[in-house]
């Protein structure tokens, strides 16, 4: 049990941080409601009507890079392995430098939705209905992720840590995200995102000034004392804690920054945000405006993981959670007492029950417009739906994948849900990023390429994390007590990305494009460079 | 949909974006920017994770206020995203912009054509 609760207990006067938790909550809800009153049409509900300024965007975009495992887990996974975290926080934020390149490009098509942006070279149906499995098989898990992640979090700073409370926060959260976002849009996630963004910076940057301020501690004591609780420095700042200091720890170390620098930069939300900027140039700019904020962020989260390490200790942090998710909130017990300790608190626990709203949000709109938009009113009704009857559909789209996401929460609570995260930001790497790439920059890519690319890396993806070590033979898999795994590595993005690339290469190459495709590629080739049409 | 599902139309005749005199020069330019940014970024990350585990036990050694030799080059490898990041849009909107602009005013000389990106 944690000293500082949301909750009073016992009748005290600790009702300050309940009221200021339910008033960001009310405030959230407000927001979405108002951003959303505009929302009588698919430009407004999807996009925006393209309006959003730079800034505004870039900050949003900063705020769709943080879901709430990119709050919780990276200060954890420095405290407990030093070096290696640092490296992974580090690949973390290099995923704005991919996305800056799609950027400009990828606003230019016009199009917001990965289906919609894969057709842009070819009309086919196919390319459609594919991108939008792609996108739910990446969304849902990310979605599952989110909210488990969220129940536990919110569980913990109400001051509960019973499995039944944590079942009942994942749920009623999970139901008032799904609202939040049907009725907000993309201009209500948008807000919310912004004000995440400028929360989560601003919590983070007070967190580890009481961090380093309030302990009196110079860089070097800093340094020492958090490598003094994880085994000694030449340990702690040496790599090698995370997977082992051997080749197949290696090889997943570095899997796992290639799915964080690549997968994290081409997750639907992230693909409709830069959608919703008013020009190409915009979008680069909000791009590179974000990959600033977002460098400036993962270098406060290293602080706080390595303040955690010194104020909390890595034995405690694991005896509390293997995984270190709730590191942040061991320090932020552990900095300040009396009301500042009690500010302090309810901050953070605003910042996470937001990041998870905000991010939740995100992924079910993304899921909902690719259902929407590229399924029923692409492929289904071949463009020729009204925008109230489309409006409809990703509303009721929004409700029936949150809902499902609720569902598979609630079914996969106290259960390790690492192979779902690890599998969407694997598929998001393999799967959307080639897709991607050669959509936008390479002229010969065809339509059996395409296909080959999303539907063979996918195959690909979903075969290497089930028979891998997440989901069977290890403590912390999915099955701790079968073992079918045949492949070695927790992070499969090391093989799957290759894969991806190299059937998008192969299915050009075997079946080059129609003259057709080819006159459309080179006008999509124009397009992307200007915006033109 | 037509706001999302640009229609696509054809070109006024003698607007042919493909054969504007600026269009090989944009391509070019905008390729050799993407690609300098992403070799230098590739390079760099690549550069230090092979250091960092071909030389493990040198990474713990303390340099700078206590900062470590790893901890040092991850945030030479952060502060290299940070100015080539900010160098690629300056970039652009110095040698590709101006391409942009002359192409996106021949489709507007020769008639009413979609709207401006």
């Amino acid at each position: 049990m944690n000293d500082h609760t949301v909750l009073a207990a016992g009748g005290s006067a600790l009702i300050t941080p309940l009221t200021g938790f339910l008033l960001v909550i009310s405030l959230c809800f407000m927001l979405c409601l108002i951003a959303g009153v505009a929302n009588d049409k698919v430009a407004d509900f999807y996009a925006a009507e393209r309006s959003l300024p730079t800034t505004r965007n870039a900050l949003a975009l900063c705020g769709d890079l943080i879901p709430a495992t990119a709050l919780l887990s990276p200060i954890g996974t420095v405290a407990l392995s030093g070096y290696d975290g640092m490296a992974a926080a580090t690949s973390a934020s290099a995923a704005m430098v991919v996305l800056l390149v799609l950027a400009e490009p990828l606003r230019n098509t016009g199009r917001f939705t990965l289906g919609s942006v894969l057709a842009t070279r070819t009309s086919s149906r196919a390319a459609r209905i594919a991108g939008a499995v792609t996108t739910v098989a990446v969304c849902v898990p990310l979605t599952v992720v989110q909210l488990t992640v969220a129940g536990e979090a919110t569980a913990y700073v109400l001051g509960s840590r019973t499995p039944g409370t944590a079942l009942a926060c994942t749920v009623l959260g999970g139901l008032l995200i799904v609202t939040f976002s049907a009725f907000g849009g993309m201009r209500g996630t948008s807000t919310i995102q912004a004000g995440k963004a400028l929360l989560v910076l601003g919590v983070v940057t007070a967190v580890a000034v009481t961090a380093t301020a309030g302990q009196h501690r110079t860089l070097t004591e800093l340094l020492a004392h958090a490598a003094a609780g994880a085994g000694g420095p030449r340990l702690f700042h040496a790599p090698g804690l995370r997977f082992g200091d051997t080749t197949t720890g290696t090889l997943d170390q570095f899997s796992l920054c290639l799915t964080l620098a690549v997968g994290s930069a081409v997750l639907p939300p992230l693909l409709m945000r830069v959608g919703a900027s008013v020009n190409g140039r915009s979008a680069r700019r909000a791009a590179s405006r974000a990959t600033v904020m977002i460098t400036l962020y993962y270098g406060a989260i290293v602080l706080l993981g390595l303040a955690a390490a010194a104020g909390v200790g890595a034995r405690a942090i694991t005896a509390d959670d293997p995984q270190g998710n709730s590191a942040l909130l061991l320090l932020t017990n552990a900095l300040a007492h009396g009301t500042s300790g009690r500010i302090l608190f309810t901050a953070v626990a605003c910042a996470v029950f937001v990041t998870s709203l905000a991010s939740v949000a995100g992924l079910t709109l993304a899921g909902a417009a690719a259902l929407s938009h590229d399924v029923y009113a692409g492929a289904l009704r071949r463009g020729d739906a009204t925008d109230g009857r489309e409006l409809a559909v990703a509303q009721w789209a929004i409700v029936v994948l949150g809902v499902v996401s609720v569902l598979a929460a609630v079914l996969l609570h106290g259960w390790s849900v690492l192979f779902l995260a690890s599998f969407a930001t694997a598929a998001a790497a393999s799967v959307i990023l080639p897709a991607l790439v050669y959509t936008l920059f390479w002229r010969g890519f065809s339509r059996t390429g395409l296909l080959w690319t999303l539907y063979g890396s996918l195959t690909c993806c979903l075969l290497l994390q089930v028979f891998g070590p997440t989901v069977s033979g290890q403590p912390y898999s999915l099955l701790p007590g079968a073992d079918f795994h045949w492949f070695p590595l927790r992070n499969i993005a090391l093989v799957t990305v290759p894969v991806g690339f190299l059937l998008g290469w192969a299915g050009s190459r075997l079946r080059p494009g129609t003259p057709a495709e080819r006159t459309a590629a080179r006008r999509a080739e124009t397009t992307m460079l200007t915006g033109a049409r | 949909m037509s706001l999302f599902e640009p229609a696509r139309q054809d070109p006024p005749p003698g607007t042919d974006l493909h054969g504007h005199p600026a269009h090989e020069p944009l391509r070019r330019t905008a390729r050799r920017l993407r690609r300098r940014l992403l070799a230098v970024n590739g390079v760099t990350a690549l550069a230090v994770f092979l250091l960092a585990h071909t030389a493990k036990q040198s990474m713990a050694t303390p340099l700078l206020s206590g900062c470590t030799l790893g901890m040092l080059l991850l945030g030479g490898q952060a502060a290299t995203m940070l100015v080539s990041a900010v160098g690629y849009d300056r970039a652009c909107a110095a040698r590709c912009d101006r391409h942009v602009d002359a192409m996106v005013s021949a489709t507007r000389q020769h008639g009413p054509g979609p709207a401006r990106p």
